[in-house]
């Protein structure tokens, strides 16, 4: 698993710009999979199972990241993001500039110290003031670059002691390794459930490709999977959550019967979780799958992970697999006594 | 009375369940073909009269209400929540509510007046500084009786009070619930769906999937709405008066009426001496911002009942204005749903 | 173009109130497609039957005004912003009712800074002499846009109001003139209600299940004296958009149009909003996802009663969508 998340968040994918992902998301499925299809919007589709009741399993391929905006006389880029980045980041941040011709590697500038006034430290940095280096002048770099062109972060995979694993983008690729986790085991279950695993595009930028994915498959019920905040500094108390396990999430997006079969689960199979309690539509997938087509039940599991929309996103391992295993599991025992449930 | 029994059950949004059964028992009774689709509205279909082409109206009310939900326990055995749907932290000060499935009473309370310094007295309190207190002595007692993701209702008598008017929790949108199970005991000269919504207080969320199911000429929507009639408020902010009459509006936040629809309701209650006025001012949101766009475009339309204090333990509305919403959409369907 | 764009510009046509400037573009285009209907929420869709993919074209037809909420017993009307009206940039602008009902837009002046005034404090002044006689005029939920207002400037340069978006129609009007093929299925629509939320887009597409969108639409400049940061430039040739707030454009429809463009042989921008909307946003998550693009005119000044483009990026712009519509997409 660490060489596949290693490899994964290394590719480009900002939101709208996912193809870069699509391939190595295809092949790492396929084993498992009877089917696997890229739709219009670049969701990667991967379909476990062909009978019974038919289960949405979605989890985002898309990253936030940055478009260039504009080339200054000075060859340097003006951008604006792509997804929530937080500006205050950025200075220093090394880049990759997803041009027509490659990858081109750039900077975000940032003042030198010397040069801050008291006022300077004070202000938070604003996107327009702020620009990234390539190196290039202004001539050269109209030609490799274009308005629009995509930009990535550039950081390292980091394992950590004590199981726990630091990159960039495990918001939400960590959540794509507990899917392949969930369709290994189901493929070798041999269930009586269409799974159909969703690796969803533009959840950064409004939960699109789960909307639309959704109200394509129509699935009878759907699982998300997505990150939540992990216990660390500065944290609220009932806002984050210990990173050793995973959380299963509650209120008005998800549905009781769902919440109530995975705890069960859960506590059969002695899988570690805390109970999540969101009084809001989610930000994630489930928010937008509950309401597609006529209402779909959906569930949402969610891995604690510390430092979120940085390159130092930190999570722990086992929580990956957890997930992945509740998920088949869970699966199995809905399809089991399937004639039998009532939604209301 | 019907409208007494339904502001009374508890149906915070995403826990409708109660307020469901007791629409589904009276429906069942009165309208053709009734269902509960994945998201929990129920759609009540009932044929209209006679043959040949006829009109399809539906009408749409939400079942749910604001609230609270419990997000953790605290050591010492208080509870601490998070809205449903927008409430001002400041009215929920001094109140009781019911917690979860089984009704746990609770009060929010507040440090007492005497003990607050001249700095606290002017600070507002927000909700992290509120807690539901239901008498647990530590967090284990609580968990006997409660847990995290419990819904929270506001407990709030039904008062009849002053000219006619009432005071209840979960007058928006019980009142438009009773609106339409009354409409489906008539027969109609035009085919009548009216959709029972879930979850309009957490964004339209119910509306949203229910839109597939209303392929009807026209849509529209019976709501509480704001009044902010008394006190120091100037004549164009008050949006309308309680016991002035049905509210007809022509634009809120989320949708701008079908204009031919809004003509023909205010024509329909000049006719029929149905008292009525006009929304004046735009805020709000209702359920016709879903249902007007979310499955192809209908013609949409709003008739509501003034409520002051609306999304409070104590929201206060007119009976007068509860029937004339009922005429006017009655004497519409009468005349065959034409606009 | 000229005559299509005045014709256009001077039609009255705010959000919620879409009949005249829907039965002007009618006229304009029932020569030139197949059929012509009107959905529920007042859409126009122009269909030009064809062999192969269905595309949606959408031009917003509504424009921002002031509706109507109250009338004061000295005939004075209370009003509402419809879409993004900047309140400050509308004092002391004149105002037209669809009945010619002229006014001015005023505002309180006791106890309220002029640079914090909010719609609340403001009114229409119709010159009334009471409550009974505006109530003659006027009713609560009319809207009043402003005064048309069509100046041809150097460098075919146009100021108006409601540029912002009878530039998009007129391009796409005359775009349905130049199509001579039948290698697509054509569904232009002139929606409604896109100053409030995409919402006729929304609900169009929904009903039209097209394979690909694409919206016409303007877009912001900073060419101007420190204007806002973004790359696009008024006279400089139409915008293919790669993303605003409200959508990242599919890349195949971006490629396509760059292809067009240059088949066509006119100069344009890439463009890249921060923010701001398009009816291609909601086209885009229509049902199982439909993708989307959007074909900007450049525009200065946009929501304000001065609205300017260039008349030469939307010629250009015809001749794009052209291009990319008489092949097969």
């Amino acid at each position: 698993m660490e060489k596949f998340l290693t490899e994964i968040v290394r590719l480009p994918g900002v939101p709208g710009y996912e193809r870069g992902v699509n391939q190595y998301v295809k092949e790492a499925f396929r084993p498992y999979a009877d089917e696997v299809t890229v739709d219009a919007m670049y969701n990667v589709i991967a379909r476990v199972g062909s009978a019974g009741p038919r289960v949405m399993i979605s989890a985002h391929q898309d990253e936030i990241g940055l478009a260039v905006t504009e080339i200054e006389q000075d060859g340097c880029l003006r951008f604006t993001r792509n997804g929530g980045v937080d500006p205050r980041i950025l200075p220093g941040m090394e880049v990759e500039v997803q041009a027509q011709n490659g990858p081109l590697y750039g900077v975000i500038g940032a003042k030198p110290p010397h040069l801050l006034s008291e006022e300077d430290r004070r202000q938070t940095l604003q996107f327009e003031n702020l620009y990234i280096d390539i190196g290039y002048g202004a001539e050269t770099a109209r030609k490799l670059v274009r308005v629009g062109d995509p930009v990535v972060f550039r950081a390292k995979a980091q394992a950590l002691s004590g199981g726990c694993f630091a990159a960039k983008t495990m918001d939400d690729r960590a959540s794509i390794a507990s899917m392949l986790i969930a369709a290994e085991e189901m493929s070798r279950m041999k269930l009586d459930s269409t799974a159909y695993f969703v690796s969803s595009v533009q959840e950064e930028i409004g939960l699109k490709g789960a909307a639309t994915a959704a109200y394509a498959l129509n699935p009878d019920y759907a699982i998300a999977i997505d990150v939540t905040h992990g216990e660390g500094p500065g944290t609220g108390k009932w806002e984050a959550f210990p990173l050793e396990k995973m959380t299963i999430v509650c209120g008005p997006n998800i549905h009781p019967t769902l919440y109530r079969r995975a705890e069960e689960c859960a506590k059969k199979h002695h899988i570690p979780f805390a109970k999540e309690v969101c009084s809001t539509p989610t930000g994630t997938d489930a928010n937008a799958i509950q309401v597609a087509r006529d209402g779909i039940p959906t569930l949402l599991l969610s891995i604690p992970l510390r430092y979120m929309h940085t390159t130092v996103e930190t999570l722990k391992l086992d929580v990956i697999r957890d997930v992945g295993r509740l998920t088949a599991l869970l699966i199995q025992e809905i399809a089991r006594d399937w004639e039998e449930l009532k939604w209301y | 009375m019907v409208l007494k029994e339904l502001c009374a059950l508890r149906g915070v949004s995403g826990a409708e369940a109660p307020v469901r059964d007791y629409i589904l028992e009276k429906v069942r009774k009165t309208a053709d073909h009734v269902c509960v689709d994945r998201m929990g509205n129920v759609i009540a279909f009932k044929r209209g009269a006679g043959a040949g082409p006829r009109r399809h109206i539906a009408f749409a009310a939400h079942m749910d209400e604001v609230g609270l939900i419990v997000v953790g326990i605290n050591d010492n055995g208080l509870l601490s929540y998070e809205t449903i749907g927008g409430i001002d932290s400041r009215v929920l000060v001094s109140k009781c509510v019911l917690v979860g499935e089984n009704a746990v009473p609770g009060v929010i309370g507040a440090k007492a007046i005497h003990l607050q310094s001249a700095e606290e007295r002017r600070r507002v309190l927000g909700h992290g500084d509120l807690y539901i207190d239901i008498g647990a002595k530590d967090k284990k007692a609580a968990e006997e009786l409660v847990s995290p993701g419990d819904y929270v209702s506001f407990d709030s008598e039904w008062v009849e009070f002053g000219e006619g008017l009432v005071k209840s929790k979960a007058l928006d949108d019980r009142v438009g619930c009773m609106t339409m199970l009354s409409l489906l005991e008539e027969e109609y000269p035009c085919d009548l769906t009216c959709v029972f919504t879930v979850q309009e207080e957490t964004g339209l969320r119910g509306a949203k999937t229910a839109a597939c199911a209303v392929n009807a000429d026209a849509v529209i929507v019976l709501e509480g709405t704001t009044s902010n009639d008394l006190g120091d408020v100037e004549d164009h902010l008050k949006v309308c008066r309680v016991g002035a009459g049905a509210v007809i509006s022509f634009m809120d936040k989320a949708s701008i009426g079908a204009r031919r629809l809004f003509e023909a309701l205010k024509n329909t209650a000049r006719e029929g001496n149905i008292s009525w006025q006009l929304k004046k001012y735009v805020s709000g949101g209702n359920d016709t911002g879903a249902l007007q766009t979310n499955a192809g475009a209908r013609a949409t339309g709003v008739i509501s009942v003034p409520c002051r204090y609306i999304q409070s333990h104590s929201s206060v509305a007119s009976f007068a204005d509860i029937e004339a919403q009922y005429l006017l959409a009655h004497r519409f369907l009468s005349q065959g749903g034409e606009f | 173009m000229k005559n299509t764009l005045s014709a256009l510009l001077n039609a009255y046509g705010p959000t919620g109130r879409e009949d005249r400037i829907s039965a002007v573009i009618e006229q304009m285009v029932t020569p030139y497609v197949d059929e012509v209907c009107r959905d529920a929420m007042g859409n126009l869709i122009c269909v030009r039957r064809g062999e192969g993919k269905r595309v949606m074209l959408a031009a917003h037809m509504d424009q921002i005004g002031f509706m109507v909420t109250d009338i004061d017993e000295n005939g004075f009307l209370r009003v509402a912003a419809v879409g993004g009206i900047n309140a400050y940039n509308s004092i002391h602008r004149r105002v037209v009712f669809e009945n010619g009902v002229t006014g001015v837009i005023a505002r309180e002046t006791r106890d309220v800074k002029i640079e914090a005034v909010a719609m609340d404090r403001m009114f229409i002044d119709i010159g009334a002499e009471d409550r009974q006689a505006a109530e003659s005029m006027v009713s609560i939920g009319d809207v009043a846009v402003y005064v048309p207002d069509v100046a041809f400037l150097q460098n075919d340069m146009v100021t108006a109001p409601a540029l912002d978006n009878r530039a998009g129609c007129a391009v796409l009007v005359e775009t349905l003139k130049a199509i001579h093929t039948r290698n697509n299925q054509i569904c232009a629509v002139f929606t409604v209600q896109e100053e409030v939320g995409l919402r006729g887009a929304k609900a169009a597409a929904f009903d039209l299940e097209p394979d690909f969108g694409i919206a016409l639409d303007v877009t912001l400049c900073g060419d101007t004296p420190k204007g806002p940061r973004i790359s696009v430039k008024a006279g400089k040739g139409p915008c293919v958009k790669i993303m605003d707030s409200s959508v990242v454009c599919a890349p195949v429809v971006v490629e396509k149009m760059e292809q067009a463009a240059e088949k066509a042989g006119v100069p344009w921008q890439r463009e890249v909003l921060t923010a701001g909307g398009t009816d291609a946003g909601a086209m885009q998550l229509t049902r199982g996802g439909v993708p989307s693009g959007v074909l900007s005119i450049p525009c200065r000044y946009v929501h304000s009663a001065c609205e300017t483009a260039s008349l030469r990026d939307m010629q250009n712009g015809v001749k794009l969508m052209a291009a990319l519509l008489n092949a097969t997409i």
